[in-house]
């Protein structure tokens, strides 16, 4: 026989490339998804049906935004997030840190709306001003900004009411395009927190900074966009639904569980946004191989200790999705074993996902280019990830997860499917008169004095502008329940909102334009010494926590 | 001119690094880029405090990698020598890769039948 090592190595050589390609996807893309089109569905999820053509919007009392993605917004009639968190299980140092860190931030919440300048900016091109708005959203935190052109009914994406049945008014014209942020939440494998020690601390703080955060961005991009002079509203988990948003704009792909996974840091993102006018360059629905992955792996499926998470898709309202059963999963979460004051905490889904992994290392790096190109190589690194983490329940995410989720199946046999949703619709979203007896009770709630405003580096502000003796003043305009608030033209001083005038300083060669940053700078501006200041009573209210969701002059909504 | 001194001097794996051939080089790339994989997958896992997943990839890596060491090192049966152990080890080194690549790729445990999480689904 000749000599065979040649051929051996050959054989070699071939084995591997032939295997590197199907499993990298490099050079060929392997294993891609359908995408269709806004109008016939998101991304790799068709519609499927005539019945989209008749869903428009959904009342809050719908509870969940069910034909795209869940994004659960509020508990029952006059639930906050205070409430369900503020329960006897959270330890009191936990609850410090929550009430610290604030579970969302009611000074950029009132960012969130607002009236416009009259006096538009002039702008660069659509490439740069994108390229501007995404660069701010990653400066005030978010780690990825994506865009969603809203189509020609802006209206469907939004919901009809808030939370006590007042009804949005959503001008097609003033709502264009969706400036989505997502930002990084890391991950929670921890132990359910019944006790004061790390754990719950982190958790607490985690998850309270994430609102807070959350706030903070949409509140400044919405505050900024409007000093422009085009329309912005902000949003939380508010009037929007983040989560097609995200997916419409290439953010990510929607997930098994009913959220959206993101290649880099899997679903531990939260979502916010900002509706607006400003003319962008919208993105479009993206292919990272989620949609594939979700159909082979049953991990959240496996995990979820109220089985809200369904094993198949479905056709539901003219999608083909995977419906999850948001009435379970909020059962355990937010009404918990006895009442709200017994509420859970879950998300095993989202920390259980194998696409949830640490953004800062190589191996994982690499791993997020397999998913992303290759069939053959998601099943790899699929069944890796089950060898590697899931194999034996005794360690890893078996063992963090064993006690949440053996706390949740209590809850979960204790209300049998139905009984929360009587209910809830009894006596929580669909009474009218329940939803409004807040309202009623604090008619100011909604237009709550300023906390002190948002100070930004305003790059588009021209000599023009600086020269008009209007520039500055705000004018008349409608909030988002319709509510007419007289401006500068009826000789009244604007919206009641910004009870500081906006002020405008030229700082070198900068211009800072906005309405003083905080009370302190209100007091600078109106040239009073920091002791003066001091003795100053404060026009707002520095409220946190639950302090905040009970104080009338607090918008309690947009949690 | 060399030296029958400076000849012996040169160290015999240098010698045998020169004498590869193309396909030779290519083979130890494709390698070397094989186990650097592992290994960064490997000390990934100790990074995120995942000391078992660690010690997995360890052997992944053994298993992975060891195949292609031998193959590239110690295969060299005679020119003309017959079927002899050096090509049991060349089959055996195929199998182990088309096992755990089959083990890796094929089925999808996950996906069908009872799951092995304890999930309320059973």
């Amino acid at each position: 026989m000749r000599d065979r090592r040649p051929f051996v190595i050959f054989g070699f050589i071939a084995w591997w490339i032939v295997l590197g390609v199907l499993i990298t996807g490099f050079p060929i893309k392997n294993g891609q998804q359908v995408m269709y089109p806004p109008d016939k569905g998101l991304g790799p999820n068709p519609y499927v049906g005539e019945d989209i053509k008749n869903v428009q919007r959904f009342s809050m009392k719908d509870f969940t935004s069910f034909m795209f993605g869940n994004q659960p917004s509020r508990g029952p009639k006059g639930t906050t997030f205070d409430q369900v968190n503020r329960r006897k299980e959270i330890p009191p140092m936990a609850t410090v840190v929550h009430d610290t860190t604030r579970f969302g931030c009611a000074e950029m919440v009132e960012g969130f709306y607002g009236p416009v300048n009259p006096q538009k900016v002039q702008l660069p091109s659509a490439e740069e001003l994108t390229q501007f708005i995404k660069d701010a959203g990653k400066y005030f935190g978010a780690v990825d900004v994506a865009i969603a052109d809203l189509g020609p009914n802006p209206a469907m994406w939004f919901w009809e009411d808030d939370s006590f049945g007042y009804q949005i008014e959503v001008k097609p014209e003033e709502h264009r395009y969706a400036i989505v942020f997502a930002l990084e939440e890391k991950n929670s494998t921890h132990p359910y927190p019944t006790a004061v020690n790390l754990d719950s601390l982190k958790y607490y703080s985690k998850q309270s900074k994430g609102y807070w955060d959350d706030d903070y961005v949409a509140g400044h991009l919405a505050e900024m966009i409007r000093m422009m002079g085009y329309h912005a509203w902000g949003h939380n988990n508010s009037f929007v639904r983040s989560v097609p948003l995200a997916v419409l704009a290439g953010m990510g792909e929607y997930a098994r569980f009913g959220n959206m996974i993101t290649l880099n840091w899997g679903s531990n993102v939260r979502l916010s946004s900002v509706t607006t006018d400003l003319p962008l360059i919208a993105g479009h629905p993206i292919d990272i191989g989620v949609h594939d992955f979700c159909n082979m792996c049953t991990r959240c499926y496996d995990y979820c200790p109220t089985q809200a998470i369904p094993r198949s898709e479905m056709d539901f309202m003219g999608v083909h999705k995977y419906v999850d059963n948001l009435w379970k999963c909020r059962r355990a979460t937010v009404v918990g074993l006895k009442d709200l004051t017994d509420a859970s905490t879950c998300t095993i889904c989202r920390d259980v996902c194998p696409y949830v992994k640490d953004t800062a290392y190589l191996g994982n790096k690499i791993g997020r280019i397999i998913v992303s190109r290759s069939h053959i190589g998601r099943r790899f690194l699929l069944n890796l990830d089950y060898l590697l983490y899931s194999q034996w329940n005794k360690h890893g995410i078996g063992e963090i997860t064993k006690q949440r989720r053996e706390r949740l199946r209590e809850v979960s046999l204790k209300y049998p499917e139905g009984d929360w949703c009587q209910e809830w619709l009894g006596k929580g979203a669909a009474s009218l008169e329940a939803r409004r007896s807040y309202r009623q009770k604090n008619p100011a709630g909604i237009l709550a004095v300023a906390k002190g405003g948002i100070g930004i580096v305003h790059p588009f502000y021209s000599k023009e502008d600086l020269a008009d003796p209007n520039f500055g003043k705000w004018p008349s305009w409608v909030d988002p329940w319709g509510r007419f608030v007289a401006g500068y033209e009826q000789g009244e001083p604007g919206a009641p909102r910004l009870d500081l005038r906006p002020t405008v300083r030229v700082i070198g060669t900068a211009v800072l334009s906005g309405v003083g940053g905080s009370p302190m700078g209100l007091y600078t501006a109106q040239g009073l010494t920091p002791e003066e200041a001091k003795k100053q009573v404060p026009a707002t209210w520095p409220g946190s926590g639950y302090e905040t969701a009970t104080n009338p002059f607090s918008n309690a909504y947009a949690w | 001119m060399q030296t029958a001194k400076m000849a012996t001097t040169v160290p015999k794996w240098v010698m045998r690094l020169v004498g590869l051939t193309w396909y030779e080089w290519l083979a130890w790339i494709i390698q070397a880029g094989l186990v650097a994989t592992f290994v960064v997958v490997t000390s990934t896992q100790f990074q995120e405090s995942e000391a078992r997943a660690g010690w997995i990839m360890i052997l992944l890596t053994i298993l992975f990698g060891g195949p292609g060491f031998w193959l590239l090192l110690k295969y060299r049966p005679a020119p003309g020598s017959k079927f002899n152990s050096f090509d049991v080890g060349a089959i055996i080194c195929f199998a182990v890769w088309a096992i755990l690549l089959f083990y890796l790729i094929v089925p999808l445990p996950q996906a069908g039948g009872p799951t092995p999480f304890g999930s309320p689904v059973q």
